[in-house]
């Protein structure tokens, strides 16, 4: 790979600034300090591995100039292919790589074209100036160190140093010979513990067999404690039970004791006393009862007696009911006929004013004989419909007459119109005939003058050609001379004059035509001038025409002759026209014209006088035919206006026979017709209004009388009565005695009823006194004292039997029956409740004591048996195994990886030996190659131990030597020789990068200088060499020892 | 003859850890430590089933080594059980479980016979009230037993033969080099004999080494209890019908079984895509397992580009929490026990072997040491750290020739793919 080019676009004091046609081999950068060589070889190793951190602390070089920050670098590779690199500080930083075909790639298209070179070894072998050149620690940077130690390893970036590093860590995981913490130690530990745990559980089980013997022995003791136990509980039990049924025991004697004091009765009626009590009770209620009873019919006879009732009312109950149901349509009839009374007034009147309206006599009678028939009605439409029309007529034929004396008058006026024009046209009255002769004359004229005209140029030619003749008759012709050329330029002139003229009067349209035809007419006259002399004298006949002439002329003279007769024959002929034609001589063409204009003038005249004579005449007949019309219609007229006159008097004496006004037109009397209708139907309701007045009366004085004849009956009658107040007290009392008869009805039924209980009553009564005395019979007793005294012993006697069973049965249930119940009887016969309690306490106690006993040797078998099932169930063991086993496989498995790893680093290790025995002095031979040029053969070989990170020179002499013990000057050739030598071995395997300088040449004497050179030039065949300087000297060294070397001076000012 | 029918099981090892399972959760550990139990409480129901007439048990019930009393216990409930129903029970001993190997005292129910270890003894079976077998057997008086004991054995006259007999031994038949030779004999020593059916014990794996007069049968174990231990386990049910001919039929009575599955990552590309092949292969496992636990060895082999990423650290050990996880609750559970990588990468050995830098002299050294006897044995050397070590002398078995080349290839492999990653070709 190599520069082509670079483009900084703004990167501290450059600012668009191009270094263009770099060299493959070397070029010299010279300028003085601070001329910016150490900012271009920033700007070259920023560009290819970015820019650093603001925080890192370096120089950032930020565009002091302008542009922004960053730039490109175009590089070529082997084969020639161009790629620009290109970097700006804004953004993301990264990198674009532009391909020739210009596709773009990144930081990993970068790192293929830098062959994986990354910063560090950029850096340190291929770009650097005298501080890193003197700083051996940048050799031995990691990266550099593997590079150097793996130069051509194919490893790609990988470390091998690292990879062996990783592999001791991953393996110091899986175990370690001092440690705890690694699995497998771990593992080691947890076997071992589970191990010691397993031996606890073995000794464990070997005492199950011991355990088992005591387990036996124990289970022996405790069955025969437990026997012992239960005899001591039954007499325990049996003690327990006679003090249990003392009480009974003492009860059973005491019942039978108070037994014998009770006398016997033989039988006693089962609840006697409660029966007894029970119908005592009923007795005492029925009495009672029937003592109620017979209370409640005294009750009644008294209200009966109370009660009295109207019978007459009774018996007009229908009648006054039929008056209560009629009572609301008497009062409405009272209530409504003061209204009826007030419409039939209001009526009335309105039907006097509405007779007024028609006509001031008229009344009611006129208005019943006044016939409002339809007939009637469409006789006064057809009356009015015949004076319309009779007007109408009127009007229209007054019109038409109008009409025709409007006309008559226009016609008169026209008439006089046309007189007027007749009058002043009558006066250029002119002769018919002269004009029509005049004007054939003048035709003549016309025609004859061109033939004059045309005979005397006839003549004149003949004239001329006479002169020629007698000219060329002695001499030979003269050559005619030429027609003039100066009319033409005249009229070219001419017409160019016009046009400035016409252009100054702004009309050069018509200039430039007028120019035109000037000049065509120029051109026409040029033409016709030589034709006319071609023509006229055409060459080589010079000599036979003046024979011809001669004859000729001769000709020339007859036809003169014949000629001038005719010319005077017209003349004449012209001359008499012109006479006619009022003309002294004969005219000129324009006077015939004049003549001509004049003479139809006059023609026309007299035909405007033809035409308005015939308007007249139309005129004065219109007028007579109009008169005529007039008459006519006048008379016409004259008999409709009798006709109307006639129609209006017939209609007055219409209305008069009706008695109506005679003034009225038709369209009153129709409008008077809709007021006689109101009339009569205000008429017709008067009438209704009357008949229900009088109805409504009636029907008040049926409804009244009916009212006091009932009131009569009822013996209520009395002078003056309110039909309603008299009404409304008679329903009430009506109402009153109604109610009083059914509450006598009720008080029978009552009365009855109650008789039929009280019989009831007395009968349930002698039923219960004759049950108490048989019930006082079978308690063996004579009255009811003696029957109570009876019970209370049955009831005693019985009480005492039950106690001495139940005693008997609580001591059996005890006891047991049978024998077994005897003999407690017995034992309770022959003890005391003392003695008994006494041995009670005894065996309580002992047993107590046999309990406890027996417990504790349970507990000690529990403890025994719970030991064994311990040991039995012992499932640890098992476990345990299990989880020894499944450590075991892991650390089988962990042993694995463990050894892999290490086989791993064993084998890597023995292979980098290898490696560095076998292939890494191509790194130190070509160092050495270069050191010994440089140091002029001083010294002779450099040395590499494996195992040490050292490197020793040896001089030719052999002795070796450590690096502090060389000069400042050695020391850097060294330095520089290593480089070169990994810059020829790197270049061997991978693509082979341009290499930078930054003045690293200055502590070199001028013999190793020189040598220093060489070496470049060396190096310069294989990569592409950048020398930054600021010593012309070391330019001009380089540049003798490498004459095809460039330079380039970067002072930019 | 009455015609009767026997079980003959072998190599109970009973409460013995399963061997080879590197991580188990709390759940698989209850289930591993009760299956030895399972399978052999399974082979007592059958024989209360099928109301046999008496079961062999050849030897190795337990391993004494353990002193595992549970083991004891169980086995004698067991027999308890079967006493109960009035089957009748024989036992020799083996090498895991000699006579004079430790065991507590206790008291074996009524029909329960075990055979002495000093000579061989014979007890005549009944069946109501007639004699229907004769039953020679003998156990391991000690574990050392090296030598033929077919030879204490009486060799049975054809003629005179009128009973069906029985021979039970624990013995290594033939040259079976997968167990250790204790009491080695040939298929010949036994068919001398002229017994009917030789019951016998000792190798794991079930076979029928003779299947006509006499039938000699290994039962096998009832449970695998290591990974090679793979496949269906059981016993054999022997009936023998009124001619005195044996047939014998196997029942499986495992409770949990041992599935080892290869897997090839040849056409594998993704993790995502071995673990779909993984819940495949569970599937399938869970299916042929009879609706039994089961516990899966998967062995990764071939080459490809999953290599790499699975032979980080972590990977597998991820793959494997993921997929047990999903298992956790399932009553039938499939453990994957382990993920063997035996996979390589896509290498070129070849062009690699070519190269001309430091990884050709890397590839050419791996050669050598996984070649040369001596350069190998140097290489044994950088283990000793570990494997000299006290606990490491103690726990960890040293490495055979083929363990460590198989090491060596991997190492090989890691260091491959640390330096150079995926980019082999």
């Amino acid at each position: 790979m190599k520069f082509e080019e670079i483009y900084i676009d703004g990167f501290g004091i450059f600012h668009n600034y191009h270094i263009k046609n770099l060299t493959p081999g070397l070029t010299i950068f010279i300028g003085p300090n601070e001329a910016g060589k150490s900012t271009i070889l920033s700007f070259q190793k920023r560009i290819l591995f970015g820019f650093p951190d603001r925080r890192s602390g370096l120089n950032l070089y930020p565009p002091l100039a302008g542009g922004n920050h960053g730039g490109r670098l175009i590089i070529s590779n082997a084969d020639n292919t161009r790629y620009t690199i290109e970097r700006y500080s804004k953004g993301t930083h990264n990198v674009k790589v532009i391909f020739p075909d210009g596709s773009t790639g990144g930081t990993t298209e970068l790192s293929n074209l830098l062959g994986h070179a990354n910063k560090d070894i950029f850096e340190n072998i291929y770009a650097f100036g005298l501080t890193e050149l003197q700083d051996f620690e940048t050799l031995n940077s990691e990266a550099v160190k593997g590079r150097i130690y793996s130069a051509g390893t194919g490893i790609g970036a990988v470390s091998l140093s690292e990879v062996q590093k990783n592999l001791e860590t991953e393996a110091g995981s899986f175990f370690k010979e001092r440690g705890s913490k690694p699995e497998i130690n771990a593992l080691f530990n947890e076997i071992k513990s589970i191990d010691s745990r397993l031996r606890e559980i073995e000794k464990d089980t070997q005492n199950f067999d011991r355990l088992h013997n005591e387990l036996e022995e124990i289970t022996k003791e405790i069955a025969n404690v437990e026997q012992e136990r239960n005899q001591i509980r039954t007499k325990f039990n049996h003690t327990t039970n006679l003090i249990r049924v003392w009480d009974d025991w003492r009860k059973i004697q005491e019942a039978k004791e108070r037994l014998q004091k009770i006398p016997e009765i033989e039988n006693f009626p089962e609840n006697g006393i409660e029966l007894l009590e029970r119908n005592i009770e009923k007795i005492d209620e029925l009495n009672e009862s029937i003592s109620e009873k017979n209370e409640g019919l005294k009750k009644i006879k008294i209200q009966k007696s109370v009660t009295k009732i109207d019978e007459k009312l009774i018996g007009n109950k229908d009648k006054i009911l039929e008056l209560q149901k009629g009572q609301d349509k008497y009062i409405s009839a009272t209530k409504g006929l003061p209204t009826l009374e007030e419409n039939l007034k209001r009526d009335k009147e309105g039907l006097k004013g509405s007779l007024h309206e028609i006509g001031p006599d008229w009344d009611e009678e006129k208005l019943s004989k006044f016939d409002i028939s339809i007939p009637t009605k469409e006789t006064v439409r057809r009356k009015h419909n015949t004076l319309e029309e009779a007007k109408e007529k009127n009007r229209d034929t007054e019109k038409e007459v109008q009409g025709i004396e409007q006309n008559i008058k226009n016609i008169e006026e026209e008439i006089e119109k046309v007189n007027k024009h007749l009058k002043t046209q009558s006066l250029q009255q002119i002769d018919e005939k002269k004009l029509e002769q005049e004007r054939k004359s003048l035709q003549l004229l016309r025609i004859k003058y061109p033939n004059l005209k045309e005979k005397e140029v006839d003549m004149r030619n003949l004239e001329e050609k006479e002169e020629l003749f007698t000219i060329l008759k002695p001499h030979r012709a003269e050559p005619l001379p030429k027609l003039p050329l100066w009319p033409a330029l005249m009229l070219i002139a001419a017409g160019i004059v016009s046009l400035i003229l016409s252009i100054f009067g702004n009309n050069w349209v018509i200039g430039i035509s007028i120019l035109a035809i000037l000049s065509i007419s120029a051109t026409f006259y040029i033409i016709l001038s030589r034709k006319e002399l071609s023509t006229t004298t055409p060459e080589g006949f010079e000599d036979k025409e003046a024979e011809d002439l001669i004859e000729r002329s001769r000709d020339l003279s007859e036809r003169r002759n014949k000629l001038e007769s005719a010319l005077q024959k017209i003349k004449n002929e012209i001359l008499s026209n012109a006479q006619i034609c009022d003309f002294e001589d004969i005219p000129d063409p324009q006077q015939i014209e004049n003549k001509d204009s004049e003479l139809r003038a006059a023609s026309e005249n007299q035909l405007k006088l033809n035409e308005l004579k015939k308007q007249q005449e139309t005129l004065d007949q219109k007028l007579v035919k109009l008169s005529e019309e007039a008459n006519t219609v006048k008379k016409k007229l004259e008999a409709l206006r009798k006709e109307e006159e006639k129609a209006q008097k017939e209609w007055r004496n219409w209305l008069t026979e009706r008695g109506l006004d005679s003034e009225l037109t038709p369209e009153g009397t129709i409008d008077i017709f809709a007021t006689i209708k109101t009339c009569i139907e205000k008429q017709k309701s008067i009438e209704e209004i009357k008949v229900r007045i009088n109805s409504i009366q009636q029907s008040i004085e049926k409804y009244e009388t009916k009212v006091s004849s009932v009131l009569e009956d009822c013996n209520r009658k009395k002078e003056e009565i309110n039909v309603i107040v008299e009404l409304e007290k008679i329903t009430e009392e009506l109402n009153q005695a109604i109610e009083d008869s059914k509450t006598l009805e009720q008080l029978d039924i009552d009365e009855e009823s109650l008789k039929l209980e009280l019989r009831n009553l007395e009968i349930k009564l002698e039923e219960r006194q004759r049950t108490v005395s048989e019930l006082l019979s079978q308690g063996f007793a004579e009255s009811e004292t003696e029957f109570r005294e009876n019970a209370r012993n049955w009831e005693e006697r019985n009480k005492l039997m039950d106690e001495i069973l139940q005693g008997e049965q609580n001591i059996k249930r005890i006891s047991g029956d049978g024998k077994p119940y005897f003999d407690f009887i017995n034992e309770l016969e022959e003890t005391s409740p003392e003695d008994l309690e006494e041995k009670e306490l005894q065996l309580k106690e002992r047993l107590e004591e046999i309990e406890n006993n027996l417990s504790e040797l349970r507990e000690k078998r529990g403890g025994i048996a719970k030991e064994i099932e311990q040991i039995e169930r012992g499932e640890e063991g098992s476990f345990l195994r299990m989880e020894k086993t499944v450590k075991m496989q892991k650390l089988k498995k962990n042993s694995d990886e463990w050894s892999i790893l290490t086989l791993a680093r064993t084998i890597m290790g023995k292979a980098i030996e290898k490696y560095e025995q076998e292939r890494q002095p191509g790194v130190i031979k070509e160092a050495q190659s270069f050191f010994s040029k440089m140091t002029l053969g001083r010294y002779s070989r450099i040395y590499a131990p494996l195992d040490e990170a050292k490197i020793y020179v040896e001089d030719k002499d052999g002795r070796r030597k450590d690096i502090q013990d060389l000069s400042r000057g050695t020391a850097e050739q060294l330095y520089l020789s290593l480089r070169f030598g990994f810059v020829r071995e790197f270049s061997k395997r991978a693509e082979s990068l341009p290499i930078v300088f930054d003045d690293i040449l200055v502590n070199f004497d001028p013999k190793r200088f020189r040598a220093a050179c060489e070496a470049i030039k060396e190096l310069a065949k294989t990569n592409q060499i950048l020398y930054f300087t600021c010593h012309p000297e070391s330019v001009n060294l380089l540049a003798e020892i490498m004459p095809d070397s460039k330079i380039i001076d970067i002072n930019v000012d | 003859m009455k015609p009767f029918s026997f079980i003959h099981t072998a190599d109970l090892h009973l409460d013995s850890p399963f061997k080879g399972i590197s991580e188990v959760n709390e759940e698989i550990s209850s289930e591993l430590t009760e299956a030895t139990f399972k399978a052999f409480n399974k082979i007592i129901d059958l024989g209360i089933e099928k109301q046999i007439d008496f079961l062999l048990i050849a030897g190795d019930i337990y391993d004494g080594g353990d002193r595992s009393l549970r083991a004891q216990l169980r086995f004698r409930d067991g027999l308890k059980r079967l006493s109960d129903a009035g089957i009748k029970a024989f036992i020799v001993h083996g090498n895991h479980d000699p006579l004079d190997g430790w065991s507590v005292n206790l008291d074996w129910p009524k029909n329960v016979h075990i055979f002495k270890g000093k000579s061989v003894e014979k007890v005549s079976v009944e069946k109501d009230g007639e004699e229907i077998a004769q039953i020679y057997g003998i156990s391991f008086h000690n574990r050392e037993i090296k030598t033929n004991l077919t030879n204490k054995y009486p060799k049975m006259s054809q003629s005179k033969k009128a009973l069906f007999s029985i021979g039970m031994l624990h013995c290594n038949v033939g040259t079976n080099t997968e167990h250790e030779p204790y009491a080695p004999c040939t298929l010949q020593d036994l068919i001398i004999r002229n017994f009917d059916y030789w019951a016998l014990g000792h190798v794991h794996k079930k076979a029928i080494i003779n299947e006509d007069n006499p039938l000699v049968i290994y039962p096998g174990n009832p449970q695998g209890l290591h990974p090679r231990e793979t496949g269906a386990r059981g016993c054999f049910l022997v009936n023998v019908d009124e001619k005195g001919e044996p047939t014998a039929e196997f029942i499986e009575v495992d409770s949990m079984r041992w599935f080892v599955e290869e897997l090839s990552i040849d056409a594998l590309h993704t993790e995502q895509e071995l673990i779909s092949k993984l819940h495949n292969y569970i599937e399938k496992i869970r299916k042929e397992a009879m609706g039994r636990p089961s516990i899966c060895r998967i062995i990764l082999t071939g080459r490809g580009a999953l290599h790499s990423s699975i032979a980080r650290k972590g990977v597998l050990d991820d793959v494997l929490k993921d997929i047990r996880e999903n298992e956790e609750g399932e009553k039938q559970f499939v453990w994957i026990e382990s993920i063997e990588d035996y996979t390589n990468p896509e290498i070129d050995w070849k062009s690699l072997l070519e190269r001309k830098d430091f990884i050709g002299d890397l590839v050419k050294l791996f050669e050598e040491f996984s070649h040369d006897e001596n350069k190998m044995a140097e290489l044994k050397d950088s283990l000793d750290p570990l494997f000299t070590s006290p606990s490491g002398r103690k726990l960890l078995e040293s490495i055979d020739d083929e363990h460590f080349r198989y090491l060596i290839k991997k190492a090989e492999a890691l260091c491959l793919d640390k330096l150079i990653g995926g980019k082999f070709t």
